[in-house]
């Protein structure tokens, strides 16, 4: 009876240090209690749940890079939820595991080494870690030993992100992959944030504005380069704004003020686009059209310039075919006479056009227009006097005069017979402010002549064109020895400025 | 029923949580200790989760825990728990059901 009694009372006992042990438990587990208090060989301990350490590991848990201890062959011991998100991988899936599952299987000798080194100093390396996802992840490892306590070394491990870094290393590299472009352009280039703020300008376009572009507003840096009012610098300020909303603009004629020279422009521009696609400037750029629009001008000037010649060229055909027509007896008559004017014009045209159609010289043009009458006595005709250089105006009317005058000389004159000469002889005077030609053709040695009964066109031509013309004057006299030819006009234009002070004695013809 | 079914099936093959509090002396040797157990006695026939209760504690609903480290053994069945840094390697593996003679 009182072994059973006291059995009984045993199991009672036991049975109340269950349900107190039973009760504190759940007490504890359900967070009714600050701390715990446990005995140690030093007395007892108090374990405050939430412990002093606290504010630290909410500190790790918020900072910004991976942090994890490891056992001395690489396991992890703890890691931060950012170092779990690093990877790619649940945090329990992280602890507990070798490190190196998340490294390159190249990398992880090395990562070996660098743990061993870790165990007595403080170290950096590179590394990218492999997520999960098997995505790449460029960090900077630091390690270093972190005693724990006396029997266990712990390695602790801060992983940094480098890819923010490397970013900015790219768009550094870029920034001056840019600026060296722009410093190499030899067109004027501008750049714009998406504000319309040149951040950016090349030396060409440095040079054009004379500097300070950067920092302004688009619209008043190009207000700098004075872009022409033709253009509507409004109008263009109107057009950029609809760039930076990702219009392009092309070959818009602007004309920018170069020190009261105005050079013209080819203006383009365009959106320059970020990685999302967004609008983060514009570039604005200038080609250099000047000589082509000098070159266009110049066509221009030419164009109506030919077109006068040939309206006068025309006119004067046309007059020559009308008066020859008139004095010519015979068809036959009318088409020598006609076709040898037609020749000597044309051969005006080229000596004329040999100089750009600016000048033609006076010895050139009387051996041209003669030399055809001579047959094979060039020596019957001595020309001498000055180079003088003529205008086209005085080309031309000298042309058909000497071409009459060997016309005649031919037909009634001194080149009838083989014993005639003709001698040409020219001076240039200074008369008060102006030069005058003076020239004398006097025919020898053919028969005698006299004054035609009735004036033909070819007579009319050589006594009134140099007056007409030329504002000079000419005198025909018919002796027996021959006729004689003077006449003189003023050397005025251009060409006369080009008269050789230094007088070269002209060539014989051949 | 399949959890029975799956016991059958892989009867030796373990499913382990640790419960651990940072990166606290005890739970680290309680990492190094179960890691270097595991290895020798279970390689590739084992999954080791090790929880932070501090970073997950919404993993140790239903767990009962009263402390950390806690080692518990899911399968094979029965359910186990060994408190402490596992640093008796007898305890642990008497803990685990596995035989003496293996160490």
């Amino acid at each position: 009876m009182n072994r059973s009694v006291a059995a009984d009372e045993t199991i009672e006992s036991v049975r109340a240090r269950l349900a107190e042990a039973e009760e504190t438990l759940h007490a504890i587990r359900s967070g009714a209690v600050d701390a715990v208090v446990i005995d140690g060989p030093d007395g007892p301990h108090v374990y405050t749940l939430k412990g002093a350490d606290e504010p630290y590991r909410i500190l790790v848990e918020r900072m910004k890079e991976g942090a994890v201890t490891l056992s001395e062959d690489g396991i992890v011991l703890f890691a931060n939820g950012r170092f779990a998100d690093m990877v790619g991988a649940p945090l329990e899936q992280v602890i507990g595991g070798p490190l190196d599952r998340f490294l390159p299987a190249g990398e992880r000798p090395r990562f070996a080494a660098l743990l061993q080194s870790a165990r007595s100093a403080s170290l950096r390396q590179e590394f990218a870690l492999q997520r999960v996802d098997g995505a790449e992840l460029a960090c900077l490892f630091s390690v270093g030993p972190l005693q724990v306590n006396e029997d266990v070394l712990v390695i602790s491990m801060v992983a940094s992100d480098l890819t923010e870094q490397k970013r900015t290393e790219q768009a550094v590299a870029s920034e001056r992959f840019l600026r060296s472009i722009l410093e190499q352009a030899a067109e004027p280039i501008i750049i714009c944030d998406a504000a319309g703020i040149v951040t950016h300008a090349s030396q060409a376009a440095l040079a054009l504005s004379g500097g300070e572009v950067a920092g302004r507003p688009l619209a008043q840096a190009l207000g700098l380069l004075s872009v022409d009012e033709q253009a509507g610098k409004r109008g263009l300020a109107d057009q950029l704004r609809r760039v930076l909303n990702g219009h392009v603009l092309s070959g818009v004629e602007v004309r920018v003020a170069d020190e009261g020279r105005g050079r013209h422009y080819l203006l383009s521009a365009g959106p320059l686009y970020d990685a999302r696609e967004q609008v983060m400037g514009c570039m604005v750029m200038l080609t250099d059209i000047t000589a082509r629009k000098r070159a266009e001008e110049h066509q221009q000037v030419l164009l109506a310039e030919l077109s006068h010649r040939v309206k006068n060229t025309l006119a004067g055909v046309r007059s020559i075919a009308r008066q020859t027509l008139r004095h010519a007896p015979s068809v036959e008559a009318f088409k020598g006479a006609f076709e040898g004017r037609l020749q000597a014009l044309a051969g005006a045209h080229g000596l004329l056009t040999q100089s750009g159609w600016s000048e033609a010289e006076l010895g050139s043009l009387i051996r041209q227009t003669v030399l055809p009458y001579l047959e094979a006595r060039a020596e019957s005709v001595s020309l001498s006097g000055p180079a003088t250089h003529l205008t086209p105006r005085q080309v031309v009317t000298m042309t058909l005069v000497m071409h009459e005058l060997a016309v005649n000389a031919s037909k009634y004159g001194a080149l009838s017979q083989e014993s005639g000469r003709v001698t040409i002889e020219w001076t240039v005077d200074r008369q008060g402010p102006e030069r005058v030609l003076r020239l004398r053709w006097t025919e020898r040695g053919g028969p005698p002549v006299r004054a035609p009964e009735r004036t033909g066109f070819g007579t009319a031509l050589i006594e009134r064109s140099i007056a007409h013309e030329l504002d000079g004057h000419t005198k025909l006299e018919y002796g027996p020895q021959g006729l004689e030819c003077d006449l003189h006009f003023p050397l005025r234009g251009a060409a006369a400025d080009l008269l050789r002070e230094a007088e070269t004695p002209a060539d014989q013809p051949r | 029923m399949t959890s029975q079914d799956h016991t059958a099936a892989r009867h030796d093959h373990f499913v382990l949580r640790l419960y651990v509090t940072g990166a606290s002396a005890r739970s680290t040797r309680a990492i190094v200790n179960l890691r270097q157990l595991c290895e020798a006695h279970l390689s590739d026939r084992y999954e080791l989760e090790v929880i932070d209760l501090y970073q997950r504690p919404e993993l140790a609903a239903g767990e009962q825990l009263v402390a950390a480290p806690t080692l518990i053994k899911r399968l094979p069945l029965p359910l186990r728990r060994l408190v402490g840094d596992l640093s008796n390697q007898q305890r642990v593996m008497a803990g685990l059901d596995l035989p003496a003679q293996a160490t």
